[in-house]
C-alpha cells in the first residue's frame, strides 16, 4: 500500500518580507517533522510573499530570495520533501518557480507553466514560462508538482505529470486570491482536475491580506475520485493531513 | 480502492496518455527516507461559511492585514449613524480590537437627532473610544471665507461637498495627531456612481467597504448582530432610509434609483459588461439604466482617487476593472 503524509504549510506571507517568510517556511519545516510527514508544501511565492509586483525588477530582490531558499534547503532532513514557492532566476529570465528542499539540497525546480495575466494578475509583465513537468519518486509514490494556474488548465502540466509522470498526487503551490463563490468554484474545479487524472490532488493557498487582496487558504485535499479529505480553513495556522492511501 | 487498481479498472487514462506526445516530464527520484512511525494527527473537514459571513471574515482579514502589515495599529471611523459606517467600525473591532478603534460623530447645521444617538449607540455597544466633534462652526468660518466671492449665488452641492471635506479634514487630523489610519466607509454602490465626495468622505487610508454594494452591506451589518447575539448596529440603522444630511431633508434615493435596483444594474455593467441595451432588454427601465451607466462612466475619475480596500467580489475597481478616464465611448449617450 503507497502511503504518503502530506502537510499543508498555509502561511501568512508578507510581500518583501523575505526574512520573516523564510522564518515562518523554517517553523513549518519544524512542525512537519514533529508529525513526520512526508512532504510538507508552502504556498507559490512563499518566499517573496504574492504578488511582488515590481520588486521583481531589482535583481537584488531576486537575490536575496534565492539566498533565502539556500539556507532553508539545510533545514530539511532525507525524511521530509519540502516544496517552496520563490522565484527562480536562470540566464537572465525570472520564473514563478517550486523548490524542491530534500536532504540538505534544492533537488529540483519547477517553473510555472501558465502565467496569469487577467483580473489583477501581471505575471507576463515579469516572468518566463515553464516547459517541463516535474515529478518527484519517492519510493513508491510519485507526486507531481504545479503552481496555481497551472492546474486550472484540464490539459495543463499536471495532466502530463499524472499521465506521463505517472504521478498519483498532483501537488498544487498556489496563491489565489479570494472572491465571493470562489472558494466552491475551486473545490468542484480541484475535484474534476482529481477525477480526470485519476490522481489525487492537494492544494495549498495562501492565506492574509495584502493591499487590496486577500487570500483565503482553504487548503485541500481530494482524493483520486474528487472527494475532499481532511482539509483546513482559512485561518492561518498550519494543518496537517492525515496519512493518505495513493 | 487505491489509485493504481482505478487506474487499471478505467480505460481514459490509457486512451488519454497516447495523446500527449511531445509534452515534457521530468522524474526526479530522490533517496528519501520517511520517518516512522508516524504520530497520530486529527482529521479535519471544515465547513464553508455561509456567503455573508465568508464576505465578513474576508473583510476583517485585508483590514487588519493591511494595517498590521503596515506598521499601524489603531483605527479611526467618522460615525455618521448609518450602514456604513457602522459596519466599517464592527469590522474595524473585530480587525484590530475595540481598545485600537476610535468612533468620530461630526454632526453639522442638518444632521438629525437620531444620527448621533445612533452613532454613540453603536460606540457604546462596541465599547470604543467615542469622540463629538461638531462642523457647523468651522462650516459657518468656511461659508464667511467664501462669502465674498459666492456673493448672488444659490447653495448648492458646493456647500454640501464643504460639509464632507469638513469632515475629512477633521479625521486626518487625528490621524496626523494621534496615527490613527483613517478608515473611509463608502461601498461599492456609492463609488461605481460616484456618490461620494472626493477629498471627503472618500479621505483616508484604507476602504474597507469599497467592493460591497449597499445591499450586501444591510446583509453584513444583520450579520454583525446575528453573530453577537444582541444588537450591536441599532435597529433604527437598519430601518431608517439612507441619508448623507449634507441639506435639510436630503435621502440618497433623490439621486440615486432604490439600492436593490441600483445594485442589479451595476452588476450587469460594472461586473458583467453588458450594454445598456443589454440591461433594458433584461427588464430595467430604460431611463435609469442610461443614468446609472452615466454615473459609472463620469465617475472613474473618482474612483482612482479612491483609498485602497479589500476585493471581495470578481470584479473589483482597480487594477481589476480598468476603464480610461478620458472616455468617449458613451453608450447611454443614445444616438
Amino acid at each position: 500500500m503507497r502511503t504518503l503524509r502530506v502537510a499543508l504549510a498555509q502561511i501568512n506571507a508578507t510581500v518583501g518580507d523575505i526574512e520573516g517568510n523564510a522564518r515562518k517556511i523554517a517553523e513549518g519545516i519544524e512542525r512537519a517533522k514533529e508529525v513526520r510527514a512526508d512532504v510538507v508544501a508552502f504556498p507559490e511565492l512563499a518566499v517573496t510573499g504574492y504578488p511582488p509586483e515590481d520588486l521583481l525588477l531589482k535583481p537584488h530582490f531576486i537575490a536575496l530570495n534565492k539566498e533565502a531558499v539556500n539556507e532553508l534547503a539545510k533545514l530539511v532532513p532525507k525524511s521530509l520533501v519540502a516544496v517552496i514557492g520563490f522565484v527562480d532566476e536562470d540566464n537572465g529570465d525570472i520564473f514563478n518557480a517550486a523548490a524542491v528542499l530534500h536532504d540538505g539540497k534544492i533537488a529540483a525546480v519547477y517553473h510555472k507553466h501558465y502565467l496569469p495575466n487577467y483580473g489583477v494578475f501581471d505575471e507576463f509583465r515579469y516572468f518566463q514560462r515553464g516547459n517541463e513537468g516535474v515529478v518527484l519518486a519517492l519510493n513508491d509514490v510519485r507526486v507531481g508538482i504545479t503552481i496555481c494556474e497551472d492546474i486550472w488548465y484540464p490539459g495543463g502540466p499536471a495532466r502530463v505529470e499524472a499521465l506521463l509522470g505517472d504521478a498519483h498526487l498532483l501537488l498544487n503551490i498556489s496563491s489565489s486570491p479570494y472572491h465571493m463563490g470562489k472558494l466552491v468554484w475551486r473545490e468542484r474545479m480541484l475535484g474534476v482536475r482529481a477525477n480526470d487524472n485519476l490522481a489525487a490532488v492537494a492544494y495549498v493557498n495562501l492565506v492574509g491580506g495584502q493591499d487590496e487582496l486577500v487570500f483565503d487558504g482553504a487548503s485541500l485535499i481530494v482524493n483520486e475520485r474528487g472527494k475532499l479529505s481532511p482539509a483546513q480553513n482559512n485561518l492561518p495556522k498550519i494543518f496537517w493531513s492525515p496519512t493518505l492511501t495513493l | 480502492m487505491s489509485i493504481t487498481r482505478t487506474r487499471l479498472h478505467d480505460p481514459r487514462r490509457r486512451q488519454d496518455k497516447q495523446e500527449l506526445d511531445g509534452a515534457n516530464v521530468k522524474i526526479v527520484s530522490l533517496p528519501f527516507e520517511p520517518a516512522e512511525p508516524k504520530p497520530a494527527v486529527e482529521p479535519r473537514i471544515e465547513t464553508p461559511l455561509p456567503k455573508v459571513a465568508e464576505v465578513y471574515w474576508a473583510l476583517v482579514l485585508g483590514t487588519r492585514d493591511y494595517l498590521h502589515k503596515n506598521g499601524m495599529s489603531d483605527a479611526v471611523i467618522g460615525l455618521s449613524g448609518g450602514i456604513d459606517s457602522s459596519l466599517t467600525c464592527c469590522i474595524a473591532v473585530d480587525a484590530l480590537g475595540r481598545e485600537h478603534v476610535t468612533g468620530v460623530a461630526m454632526p453639522g447645521p442638518y444632521s438629525s437627532q437620531h444620527s448621533l444617538e445612533d452613532a454613540e449607540t453603536l460606540a457604546r455597544n462596541l465599547g470604543i473610544r467615542f469622540l463629538v466633534i461638531p462642523i457647523t462652526g468651522v462650516f459657518e468660518a468656511f461659508l464667511r471665507a467664501l462669502s465674498e466671492v459666492f456673493r448672488g449665488l444659490p447653495p448648492d452641492v458646493t456647500e454640501e461637498n464643504l460639509q464632507a471635506r469638513i469632515r475629512g479634514t477633521i479625521l486626518m487630523a487625528l490621524s496626523n495627531k494621534f496615527g490613527w489610519l483613517v478608515l473611509t466607509t463608502g461601498n461599492k454602490s456609492e463609488g461605481s456612481t460616484g456618490y461620494c465626495t472626493l477629498y471627503g468622505d472618500t479621505a483616508g487610508g484604507f476602504a474597507v467597504l469599497k467592493d460591497v454594494y449597499k445591499t450586501l452591506v444591510y446583509e453584513l451589518a444583520a450579520y454583525v448582530n446575528e453573530k453577537a447575539g444582541r444588537e450591536i448596529i441599532p435597529r433604527r440603522v437598519f430601518e431608517k432610509p439612507p441619508s448623507a444630511e449634507l441639506r435639510p431633508g436630503q435621502v440618497d434615493q433623490e439621486k440615486l434609483p432604490p439600492y436593490p435596483l441600483l445594485d442589479a444594474i451595476l452588476q450587469a455593467y460594472v461586473e458583467e459588461d453588458r450594454s445598456v441595451a443589454d440591461i433594458v432588454a433584461m427588464g430595467y427601465d430604460e431611463a435609469t439604466v442610461r443614468k446609472v451607466a452615466w454615473m459609472v462612466d463620469s465617475s472613474e475619475y473618482k474612483r482612482r482617487q479612491f483609498a485602497p480596500g479589500p476585493k471581495i467580489t470578481h470584479r473589483a475597481f482597480g487594477k481589476d476593472r480598468r476603464l480610461p478616464i478620458t472616455n468617449r465611448f458613451r453608450e447611454w449617450e443614445g444616438k
